[in-house]
């Protein structure tokens, strides 16, 4: 596929170190040379020096060819005009921006059609981070939990633990233990390395478990990994930003919600929105500061400053005063590694959240989602099976004929709705929604084919 | 539904400037538009883009037949295209395409459809055929090449 990607920050490379390795035709476009040159060096991409909006650099990118245009640029009104010159000049079939700017968002049915700005796919990082961060917050002991068919199906990934009824058993015994709850083990990452689950494969301890399950399921599942967490209540937050306010804005209803913010204004300002959310205002790695706000007493702390430094210290110095799980927002991916599983509980990456719902355009066939997983390695996804017994490789099989990659596992399957765990026998059809787990993200291509409709589909 | 019933002079393009699959199927999506007037470009290259998306119609040997299903078509159309340079199609084969046959159907008679499918496909497996098209130094050749009486 031949894409553009306009902006080479954060999203913008990071997008285009994903996609060039995988026999993608990339052009990205910036106005920072050196920038451009760095990820040349490194990645076989095009690369033009330019303003990303105007016709002539499009033109240049190759937009007269480009089956897709990715706007990621510092600006939401470049992204936004890039997408629309796109459109009308060069019949872009598939144009995502990302769109930070909550005021355009409000009313983004109305603006963000084909007759007045042409997006198909809107990007808010901050909104996604804000959800994936709440998510974790409703699941206390998840490292990560992922949704897809709008939540009716989550991958949850925990940690297991001795004292979890599972530990030291064999996978299957799940069924007979608690035969009403539908779930399957989708892998296992053991010491970092990835193990395809069998039914007689023992979880152990410290073991990364991703399994799938229906939503109304899935705190039943987590407390056979491990002694089951108590419920999250008292929340204090590092940082009034963007994503910290949505964050209290959308939590504040059913925690305690404490946000600690330097600037006063900014406190202010904070302070008229949100009702039920106490402002303080000071340093996050204020030592009097937290023990004053009781942290030994805090469930967990969120901080989601835009500064990695101070983000890595404040949790740190939490977590050490006795903060029982600590959530660090850090956009530096080379830190990502370094801290998670340190004294860091969770590491929350911008980058790996947002990659998701791009890739979700990129790859080919119809996907509903695409999920990136542990720093890119793995991936899940959703792939909606089309056609039939003739035009598809997957319809009217039964799924443990489907002939998947090895590493690949169909964990479950949503149809019209409903939640079906993948056994063996269950015959695909067309219209249902398969989840997949990959933990090589090498078979992708031969993921993507299966799913891929023959000539005769119409 | 035979190859000379579908085609007409006016829909063959010969030694095509392509460059790459979009600009490709944007330029069939206007001819078949201009052929039919009824029919919008826009609607056509959407269309066509949506069945690649679900799977490419590249049946490998540098020949595809992208196509899709309208409500507002009320006959079959098609259109050759030989193109100077292959292009990259995604086919099955991943061998760059350097003929198409684009096609575009109404909402019913899908098994008719069908059948007229294979019957392409088919015919484009032929190695003798495919060499005839690409020999073919315009339009008229291609034409000829296309509907003459060597297919069955």
């Amino acid at each position: 596929m031949k894409i553009i990607i306009l902006g080479a920050g954060q999203v913008g490379g990071t997008l285009a170190e994903n996609l060039a390795s995988e026999a993608n035709d990339i052009t990205i476009v910036d106005t920072d040379f050196s920038r451009l040159r760095e990820l040349q060096d490194r990645l076989d991409i095009r690369t033009v020096e330019g303003k990303a909006s105007h016709p002539s650099i499009l033109e240049q990118a190759g937009a007269r060819d480009a089956d897709m245009l990715i706007a990621v640029t510092n600006s939401d009104e470049v992204n936004m005009i890039a997408c629309q010159i796109a459109q009308t000049l060069y019949n872009t079939p598939t144009k995502i921006a990302r769109v930070r700017e909550h005021d355009y968002l409000l009313k983004n049915k109305a603006i963000f059609t084909d007759k007045s700005i042409p997006i198909d796919v809107l990007i808010s990082p901050e909104e996604l981070v804000t959800k994936h961060v709440r998510r974790l917050i409703e699941h206390p002991g998840a490292l990560q939990v992922l949704d897809f068919t709008d939540g009716i199906a989550q991958l949850v990934a925990v940690k297991a633990y001795y004292g979890g009824p599972l530990v030291g058993r064999e996978i299957s015994y799940l069924r007979s233990h608690m035969p009403a709850v539908q779930t399957r083990v989708a892998a296992i990452f053991r010491k970092d390395r990835p193990i395809i689950p069998k039914g007689e494969t023992v979880i152990e301890a410290d073991d990364e478990v991703f399994f799938i399950a229906a939503k109304k399921d899935i705190r039943s599942v987590m407390s056979e990994l491990r002694r089951i967490d108590r419920p999250y209540k008292r929340i204090i937050i590092a940082g009034g930003g963007n994503i910290g306010a949505r964050l209290a804005q959308n939590i504040e209803d059913k925690y305690q919600v404490k946000i600690i913010e330097r600037d006063i204004r900014r406190c202010n300002s904070l302070a008229k929105r949100l009702d039920n959310t106490i402002v303080l205002q000071g340093s996050a790695s204020d030592k009097e500061l937290l023990l004053e706000e009781n942290i030994e007493d805090t469930d967990v702390f969120c901080a989601l400053t835009n500064d990695d430094e101070a983000n890595i210290m404040a949790s740190m110095l939490a977590k050490r005063l006795g903060a029982r799980t600590v959530m660090t927002l850090i956009n530096n991916p080379a830190y990502v590694d370094l801290v998670q599983g340190g004294v860091i509980d969770i590491a929350i990456s911008p980058q790996q959240t947002t990659i998701g719902s791009l890739l979700t355009h990129v790859r080919r066939g119809d996907m509903a989602a695409v999920h990136s997983l542990r720093r890119g390695a793995a991936e899940a996804l959703e792939a909606v099976a089309h056609g039939d017994k003739k035009t598809s490789k997957v319809v009217g099989k039964a799924i443990e004929d489907i002939a998947l990659p090895t590493g690949t596992t169909i964990g479950a399957i949503v149809r019209n709705d409903e939640f079906l765990i993948a056994h063996d026998n269950i015959i695909v059809e067309n219209g249902d929604h398969v989840i997949l787990f990959l933990v090589d993200k090498r078979k992708i291509s031969e993921v993507e084919r299966l799913f891929q409709v023959g000539l005769g589909f119409f | 539904m035979l190859i000379s019933e579908l085609l007409a002079p006016s829909g063959v393009l010969c030694a095509l400037e392509g460059g790459s699959k979009k600009r490709i199927l944007e330029i069939a999506s206007q001819q078949i538009s201009d052929l039919h007037p009824e029919l919008e470009a826009e609607t056509i290259f959407t269309g066509l883009l949506g069945r690649e998306r679900l799977g490419s119609t590249g049946i490998g040997e540098g020949v595809a037949i992208p196509h899709c299903r309208l409500d507002e078509c009320e006959q079959a159309t098609a259109l050759l295209i030989q193109l100077n340079e292959p292009i990259d199609f995604d086919a099955i084969d991943s061998k760059p395409v350097d003929l198409l046959f684009v096609l575009v159907v109404p909402s019913e008679a899908c098994d008719q459809h069908l059948q007229t499918l294979g019957h392409l496909a088919e015919l484009f497996s032929q190695e003798t055929f495919r060499q005839q098209l690409r020999d073919a130094k315009s339009v008229e050749e291609l034409f000829t090449a296309a509907t003459g009486p060597r297919q069955v």
